[in-house]
């Protein structure tokens, strides 16, 4: 069926995308309180109408924080919308924004349609009738922008799995169908056992497209990645090679960056996030112990993190403190080990003290960009497995169509159970119809008369 | 000339229906065909009902309509299909004895009181402003009347094709209705042309049935009618043969004389329905393809040759089929063949079947781009009630996708284009669960009697199945269990125990447990004595709860959208945002309400979004401005 608006909640990201320090997410809808304070530190109420919190946005499971925020409830009807409606400002980056719509969409909100929160403004009376023009461009506007967005997205390898599902969910659909309407044909029937096999492959590899989401977020809005070492190890110089322009301050005193410092760099065309942090090391000055603590606090919301050691010497005790650090977070981050200063030499022993963690190790050169593709090579292999290399062109991007591919996803799943129950084709194709139709979201509608022409143009049909 | 309030033209099974019911509603109705003596002559296949065809006919008799009958009093062959599936889907076909069946329909009609039976052939019609005003029979004469509901079947410019020889003809031996497609497009009316075919009849005596395998029918048959108490007439039982390799030799030597293979034939035909050549040039790697031999009644030596139509030349149909084992000395009584005719897109008509160009002009049948008896029938009983709803000022009736497969059909001739001749399939109706065959009654006979086509009796009877129905399903979710009752049979049935009473209801949705057999377990003082009918109806619906509530909160949406009404006065020139093709396909259906106007072919999302907003705009200015033009 096709779309039509309703009293569910929808979501959005409503500043325009693109660089900025601030974007804002509205949420509108009926259910928008009971859908967003699960996922708040600070509860919106009616008291809160108007006012700006700051507050802390968070994962629904398991509840992380994603973001620091501000929150701004409008009650209706005095909102945009004239429902109930709340703006969330999160910082502008695309990781985060995806994020927070994800999380809304999990919790029960829907990504909202091209021009949709301007529609529910004019249908509950908040616009003057003589804009209803300019409401309908909006609508039309968006619809072509969003349609140009989804041809580019639907070219290439992700279309063709995407019509690979609906061929596979179309000719089975088209099987129970034959039983169904020409079974007095003697045309050859579907067995459950079969059907049940069918099913469970395109399960698999819908399973397979969403694992692929995670990857296609990473190359779509970058990955983040932390740089850990004792002072003057070369975390800068190595973030200077990476960015390959002097972003951080390199000096020979340990201990400059006290802070941490960032850098946007791209590394074979993934975009990345760095974060240079202070020396970690045992230490008993103040400002460079909140360093250290910060750099740990980065950790958890990184997907990678380099640790640097010295390739010319053994480790030390100020290392030994970052091999703790590996040890408790290793479950979290992925790790590349880093051995820099192979300029200098590199001794034996420092590799050797390392292998216990089991970890990928590089030796490089910060100072002559030796070994610095090897790393390349190493961190996009630790961030992605052998089957996500090769799958590179396929991936899931958009929120929308990775909620489509969801609930696809359980469609077949409540087709597969029909089946393990040996009900009857009609029953089974009620699921699997479903299926159809949700997939229909990214691929458009697949009609009856779809259904049919699959029949006729496969089946030698009619008596 | 006496003025008619209706007059029907055309004596098929759209025909009979329109006619009967426009008479029994108190109109005085003419029903003109070229011939009184073929008025309800099954002109292709001997057989009424079938997959989702056989829901039509239930719902026509739940309605009031007569085809169920018809067939109950002469069918020779009755199976219900689809017993392997779920009730849903089960769907009762019967073979008639074609003389039988015809007589029949015509001692119906003749007996008809306010219905006047007239030969001839209308090949025009009076307009006068707008509005029906009488019908003009091809010898000049008019016959004045206030509605005309037009059933014309393959008449319209009938051309029979053979091989390469085609001449101008509605049916075998029949001859064409000429003009009355001019005179319609004349008035605005845009036509186009469909291709059907049908098989050779060969003689019962030059069947050698050792050489085929015979099907027997159901026993006891089930009737179609919910009047009907049971079938009378003696069964006959239906033979199945195959083609071969040599069949398919012979038939493709005359592919060169073939009219849909050499493009003289240039209308569209049923890709359900093709002939024989059309399947082994499609499907050359197929062996065989399955051949069904139906008498056609007692006194009738004919057999109808089920899945061989052709318009192969006469030599070429001979020597095929006496290849087919059983058929190797067939007798043709009579020659497949092919015919092309004239249809007027449906998506020029209300769903009242109505004409929007004409008032009160209603078409109903082939002439709307459909085939099968039932389809047919199903439009004339809606044309023929709307047009007496009309006549009598009283409300239309539509019948929405939910309700019934006619509403199904009704809905999809309007808002999609048709590209062939359009067959009813289980799989049109997307609330398939909900409309059973064997709940017809229950969905519409409510409707048929507010009407006035259902009589009292009928109606008491499924009022009474209702209430039993009811009370049944009170029972299944207020009884429990005991397990000394339950476990002994639960062995037999490899269901496991239960150690504390259950409800029955949670018992039954166990696939391997019959209510039947449950109600056997509980004592017989509290057991009402449930039919077979009622039982089957309260098990499926407890089963398939789940399934059932789902399908209902999509039919609630649907409501919703279809209540959404998009007024009259919109003008879809004057929305600058829509989008050209959607704008095309709005203007030339012009939908009653969103949701039809979301299933039209070629309307996209967003335009229907840009139709809100004008229809809430123009909500707004009507009201302030007048308060009697909303719609």
């Amino acid at each position: 069926m096709k779309f039509l608006p309703e009293n569910d909640t929808i979501v959005a990201l409503s500043s325009p995308l693109g660089k900025g320090a601030i974007a804002v997410v509205r949420a509108s809808g009926r259910q928008c309180l009971t859908i967003l304070n699960p996922l708040l530190k600070k509860k919106l109420a009616p008291a809160d109408a108007r006012r700006a919190l700051f507050n802390e946005f968070y994962s629904s499971s398991p509840a992380q924080i994603i973001d620091q925020v501000v929150t701004t409830y409008f009650r209706e009807p005095a909102s945009y919308t004239g429902e109930d409606l709340v703006e969330i400002s999160c910082h502008c980056n695309p990781l985060i924004i995806n994020r927070i719509i994800e999380t809304l969409v999990q919790s029960g909100a829907r990504v909202a349609e091209p021009g949709e929160f301007t529609f529910r403004a004019f249908m509950n009376g908040k616009m003057d009738l003589s804009q209803a023009e300019a409401v309908a461009e909006i609508i039309n506007a968006r619809t072509r922008q969003s349609l140009a967005q989804s041809i580019r997205h639907l070219e290439g390898k992700f279309s063709e799995r995407i019509h690979e599902i609906k061929n596979d969910i179309l000719t089975y659909l088209s099987l129970l169908e034959i039983n169904l309407d020409f079974s007095d044909e003697g045309i050859e029937v579907l067995p459950l056992d079969l059907l049940r096999e069918r099913i469970a492959q395109t399960i698999q590899r819908v399973e397979l497209l969403l694992h692929s989401y995670d990857y296609g977020r990473l190359l779509q809005e970058g990955i983040k990645l932390v740089i850990l070492g004792k002072p003057n190890v070369g975390k800068s110089s190595l973030l200077n090679v990476l960015v390959e322009r002097e972003r951080a301050i390199v000096s020979e005193i340990p201990g400059t960056t006290r802070d941490y410092i960032e850098a946007s760099l791209e590394i074979d065309g993934l975009a990345v996030q760095a974060v240079d942090t202070a020396g970690i090391r045992q230490t008993g000055d103040a400002v460079e112990a909140i360093g250290v603590e910060r750099a740990l606090a980065l950790l958890p919301s990184a997907d990678l993190a380099l640790c640097l050691f010295e390739s010319h010497r053994p480790p030390g005790p100020d290392d030994g403190v970052l091999v703790d650090i590996v040890r408790e977070h290793r479950e979290d981050v992925k790790f590349v080990l880093v051995l820099n200063k192979a300029d200098l030499g590199v001794d034996p022993g420092a590799e050797k003290a390392l292998e216990p963690l089991a970890l990928p190790l590089v030796n490089i050169s910060a100072r002559t960009r030796q070994g610095v593709d090897e790393l390349k090579k190493a961190i996009k292999k630790q961030l992605f497995d052998e089957e996500s290399l090769e799958s590179e062109e396929i991936v899931v991007t958009g929120a929308r169509h990775k909620a489509a591919l969801e609930r696809t996803r359980e469609a077949l799943l409540n087709a597969l159970g029909a089946v393990e129950q040996r009900s009857t084709e009609e029953i089974i194709a009620v699921d699997v119809r479903l299926a159809l139709d949700r997939l229909g979201e990214i691929t458009g509608e697949t009609t009856s008369e779809d259904v049919l022409n699959h029949i006729f143009a496969n089946f030698c049909i009619g008596k | 000339m006496d003025r008619f309030d209706v007059v029907v033209a055309g004596g098929g099974h759209a025909g009979i229906e329109a006619a009967l019911s426009a008479a029994r509603l108190g109109l005085k109705t003419a029903l003109v065909t070229l011939k009184i003596e073929t008025i309800g002559k099954m002109s292709c296949n001997p057989a009424i009902g079938g997959l989702a065809k056989g829901h039509l006919v239930r719902e026509i008799d739940a309605l009031g309509g007569e085809m169920a009958k018809i067939i109950d009093a002469t069918g020779i062959h009755f199976k219900m299909l689809n017993l392997s599936k779920g009730p849903a889907v089960w769907s009762p076909r019967a073979q008639a004895d074609r003389i039988a069946y015809m007589k029949e329909a015509q001692r119906r009609v003749l007996g008809q009181e306010n219905l006047q039976v007239i030969a001839g052939s209308v090949s025009g019609l009076l307009v006068k402003s707008g509005k029906v005003a009488g019908a003009t029979l091809q010898e000049g004469s008019i016959l004045p009347c206030r509605a005309l509901v037009l059933t014309c079947g393959t008449f319209l410019n009938g051309r029979i094709h053979m091989g390469l020889t085609n001449f101008e003809s509605g049916r075998a031996g029949e001859q064409a209705v000429k003009g009355l497609t001019e005179a319609l497009t004349d008035l605005g009316f845009v036509s186009g042309r469909l291709k059907t075919g049908t098989p050779p009849r060969v003689h019962i005596n030059s069947i050698d049935f050792s050489r085929v395998e015979e099907q027997v029918p159901d026993h006891p048959p089930v009737p179609f009618s919910f009047e009907t108490g049971k079938i009378e007439r003696r069964q006959l039982s239906c033979y199945i043969t195959h083609t071969n390799q040599g069949t398919h030799d012979l038939l493709r030597t005359g592919l060169d004389r073939s009219p849909m293979f050499t493009g003289v034939i240039k209308a569209v035909g049923p890709r359900y329905c093709p002939s024989i050549e059309d399947k082994i040039v499609r499907f050359a790697d197929k062996e065989r393809h399955q051949i069904f031999l139906e008498p056609e009644g007692f006194d009738n030596p004919e057999v109808y040759v089920n899945g061989f139509a052709t318009s192969l030349p006469a030599d070429v149909q001979e020597k095929a089929i006496r290849t087919v084992p059983g058929l190797e000395n067939a007798h043709l009584i009579r020659l497949g063949y092919a015919v092309e005719y004239d249809f007027l897109p449906s998506y020029q008509l209300h769903p009242t079947l109505e004409t929007r160009l004409v008032e009160n002009l209603y078409f109903a049948g082939q002439i709307n781009g459909t085939s099968g008896y039932e389809e047919a029938a199903a439009q004339g009983i809606m044309a023929g009630i709307n047009a007496a709803q009309k006549l009598r000022e009283r409300p239309p009736v539509i019948l929405d996708r939910s309700e019934a497969y006619i509403g199904v059909l009704i809905d999809d001739l309007i808002n999609k284009t048709i590209l062939e001749p359009y067959r009813m399939f289980t799989s049109r109706a997307e609330f398939r669960l909900l409309l059973r065959h064997d709940n017809a009654d229950l969905r519409l006979m409510e409707i048929g009697h507010e009407i006035g086509l259902v009589g009292e009796r009928v109606y008491e009877k499924m009022l009474r199945r209702k209430a039993e129905i009811e009370a049944l399903a009170r029972k299944v979710h207020t009884t429990s269990i005991s397990p000394e009752a339950f476990n002994p049979y639960a062995e037999n049935a490899g269901s496991a125990p239960i150690e504390i009473p259950t409800p029955m209801l949670q018992l039954v949705r166990r696939p391997e447990i019959s209510l039947g057999e449950l109600l056997a377990l509980i004592p017989a003082e509290s057991n009402g004595d449930y039919s077979p009918a009622t039982v089957a109806e309260v098990e499926f619906a407890s089963k398939y709860e789940g399934f059932l509530k789902r399908q209902q909160d999509l039919v609630d949406k649907f409501k919703r959208m279809e209540n959404t009404a998009i007024p009259e006065w919109i003008d879809y020139d004057a929305i600058p945002s829509l989008s050209t093709e959607s704008r095309g396909m709005l203007k030339k259906v012009r939908p009653r309400s969103l949701g039809q106007a979301a299933r039209i072919s070629g309307v996209r999302n967003s335009d229907l979004t840009i139709l809100m907003v004008y229809i809430e705009k123009g909500r707004y200015r009507q009201a302030t401005v007048s308060r009697e033009t909303v719609a």
